[in-house]
């Protein structure tokens, strides 16, 4: 190919000039895979919350409860007007090392007394074995992304908190929560839990009656936002409300502005390179003056001579953009296989995210050749030839 | 015998500063018929390369009229004087003017696929032409492997590769020993003869000028002599 030929005359220069685009799309395509990562856990999130409303302590945020509440208030909360279901669930840390270093979502465990099974839209589903059930005391079932962390196996067993667990069956990836998270039922969790708080608190607390957040599943055709004023006045004490509205509120509009954080960064990164481009371009055309008059005499339009300086600067762009996707491939996938990030998968190249920025480089290729090229195209012919 | 080439009263200046001109050509009229083979001679600066820069459709003049085979080419677009040069006109350098990156059947080809050839029908002219100049082994060779010799064939193949009913030459042997200067314009002639090519040819060599039945002499942005035919 000619145009190889002509990128690579230089290919020192060449090469910085790629580069130069390759950090801009490696940055779109690793931090873009965080974006796209994040973006799926908070529509796992909102798909989640949708339903329900989450009462756990005031002392919380934000309905992500792991401070001791009573489960009993189970019952209070289905006697409310408009509660069909309520279900008490205790969350804590899968590790007690609270040290790890863990991005995204850290790895939890859900004790649940299974009250929401029928209730809940939200259902993971199950790639091997089954789901836990009523009456699986000392059984778990084991996240997608846990499985190699606690060499999980159906049959076989897994050590949380010092305690052997069976394992009855093991999710299927959802590329949201469940996937680091690992179910065993209420009476397990509870004492476990127990377990983990300060002394003074555990002489005054009953183990049976400990939860972490109440589920409330309103009627059929009750929106869930509308019942949180009418719950919080009804159970009184100093409890924490949250609808769906709550969860988008302090997850979903935060994490877009994060998001947009995260893509500007990356193309700020890329407009560096466009401009190295252009740099490029117009040293070549400078270098290559006489080259451009003798083409033109033998017959070269301007419009022949724009086509080849784009062009030229389209590969640019190009060959930046599938090394900088190849590199951050490379990155993601080697990021995700180890546990620098903690166990939950953080990184997600998704093919849009892939297409996009080779796309969107091969663009940048072709606009920061379009000037160098169209002052090339309008040299005289006489002047170039001249041109020593 | 019908006019490959007219120039009616050319003017060319060069702008050097606020007041400052250079008369390149200062009001110069030639015509050149089909078949003729004329040179151009004259000490430098004389203007002999803009004269035939303006002649072939290169430049264009301040003033006066340049006409090729009866069309008028100073007042043409640039995207039709394009046109009009990569079919009618064949440009021979000094310096050879061959692009590098390419081999020589690619410099060949390049002009025919500019005047509009397909890739394939263009690199099939180029491998011809190449062969009838004696080139056919050096047609994957690029420039930097071939003598000056063999550079200038491949020019004049370049020049030739689109059927132009002209050829303009600007001190096509100034670069090359006599030997090969010899060989240059025995082929040169024999294009001129064999296909009735009109062919311009600016030169300070008069051996080489003599190999031209015409003799055009210019001095100072004018024509201070024009031999006619040439007695040799
Ligand atoms: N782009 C330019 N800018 C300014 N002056 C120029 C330019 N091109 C040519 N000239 C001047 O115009 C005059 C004629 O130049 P031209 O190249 O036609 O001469 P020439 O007869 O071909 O000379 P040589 O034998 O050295 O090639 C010279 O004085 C030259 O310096
Ligand atoms: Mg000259």
């Amino acid at each position: 190919m000619r145009i190889f030929r002509n990128v690579f005359r230089r290919k020192m220069r060449a090469f910085l000039t790629i580069f130069g685009i390759t950090i801009g799309v490696l940055a779109l395509v690793v931090m873009g895979s965080v974006a796209e990562k994040l973006q799926l856990l908070v529509d796992g999130g909102v798909e989640y919350y949708a339903d329900k409303v989450i009462v756990t302590d005031g002392a919380t945020f934000a309905g992500f409860g792991m401070s001791p509440i009573s489960a009993s208030l189970v019952e209070d909360a289905e006697e409310i007007e408009g509660i069909e279901r309520a279900s008490a669930i205790i969350n804590f840390l899968l590790d007690d090392d609270v040290t790890t270093i863990s991005m995204g979502t850290p790895p939890m465990v859900e004790a649940t007394d299974f009250r929401n099974v029928g209730y809940q839209d939200f259902v993971t589903p199950v790639a091997q074995g089954r789901d836990l059930e009523t009456g699986d005391e000392g059984k778990v079932a084991v996240g997608a992304d846990l499985v190699n962390q606690l060499g999980a196996e159906v049959g076989g067993t897994v050590e949380i908190r010092g305690e052997e667990f069976e394992v009855v069956g093991i999710y299927a990836r959802t590329l949201s929560a469940p996937d680091a998270a690992v179910v065993m039922t209420l009476e397990d969790g509870q004492r476990i839990f127990l377990e983990t708080l300060p002394e003074t608190i555990r002489e005054n607390i009953d183990a049976d009656d400990l939860a972490t957040s109440i589920v409330l599943f309103p009627d059929e055709g009750l929106d869930p936002d509308e019942m949180t004023d009418v719950v919080a006045e009804e159970l009184g004490g100093d409890y924490n409300v949250q609808g769906p509205a709550g969860f988008e509120r302090f997850v979903k509009e935060p994490l877009a502005i994060f998001n947009y954080l995260i893509y500007t960064v990356a193309l700020i990164a890329l407009v560096v390179g466009t401009l190295s481009i252009i740099n490029t371009m117009t040293m070549s055309i400078s270098e290559r003056t006489r080259e451009i008059g003798v083409r033109k005499a033998i017959g070269a339009t301007r419009g022949a001579i724009m086509r080849q300086f784009i062009a030229e600067a389209a590969l640019i762009g190009l060959s930046g953009g599938l090394l900088g996707l190849g590199l951050g491939a490379l990155v993601v996938s080697s990021a995700n296989a180890s546990d620098v990030f903690g166990t939950t998968q953080l990184f997600l190249l998704t093919s849009r995210l892939a297409l996009g920025s080779v796309l969107f480089s091969l663009v940048l290729g072709v606009l920061a050749g379009l000037y160098p090229a169209w002052h090339a195209a309008r040299l005289k012919p006489v002047q170039a030839l001249r041109y020593e | 015998m019908t006019t490959a080439l007219a120039i009616n009263g050319v003017t060319r200046r060069y702008r050097l500063g606020a007041d400052n001109y250079v008369h390149a050509l200062r009001g110069v009229s030639l015509e050149v018929e089909d078949g003729e083979m004329v040179a151009i001679m004259g000490p430098s600066g004389s203007g002999k390369s803009t004269l035939m820069h303006i002649a072939g459709g290169l430049d264009v003049p301040d003033s006066g009229e340049a006409w090729i085979e009866g069309t008028r080419i100073d007042t043409l677009s640039d995207r039709k004087l394009t046109r009009l040069r990569s079919k009618r006109v064949g440009f021979v350098f000094q310096g050879f003017n061959l692009l590098h990156t390419l081999t020589a059947k690619e410099n060949v080809a390049l002009a025919a696929e500019y005047a509009g050839l397909s890739k394939r029908d263009a690199a099939q002219r180029a491998q011809e032409l190449l062969g009838m100049l004696g080139l056919r082994e050096r047609i994957g060779h690029r420039p930097a492997e071939l003598s000056g010799g063999e550079q200038q064939r491949v020019a004049v193949a370049r020049a030739l590769v689109n059927d132009p009913c002209m050829l303009m030459a600007d001190e096509p042997t100034g670069n090359l020993d006599s030997v090969t200067s010899a060989e240059i314009m025995d082929l040169l002639a024999r294009v001129n003869v064999e296909q009735g090519m009109t062919i311009v040819l600016v030169t300070h060599d008069h051996g080489v000028a003599n190999r031209c039945r015409r003799l055009v002499e210019m001095q100072d942005g004018l024509i201070a002599n024009d031999g006619g035919e040439q007695g040799l």
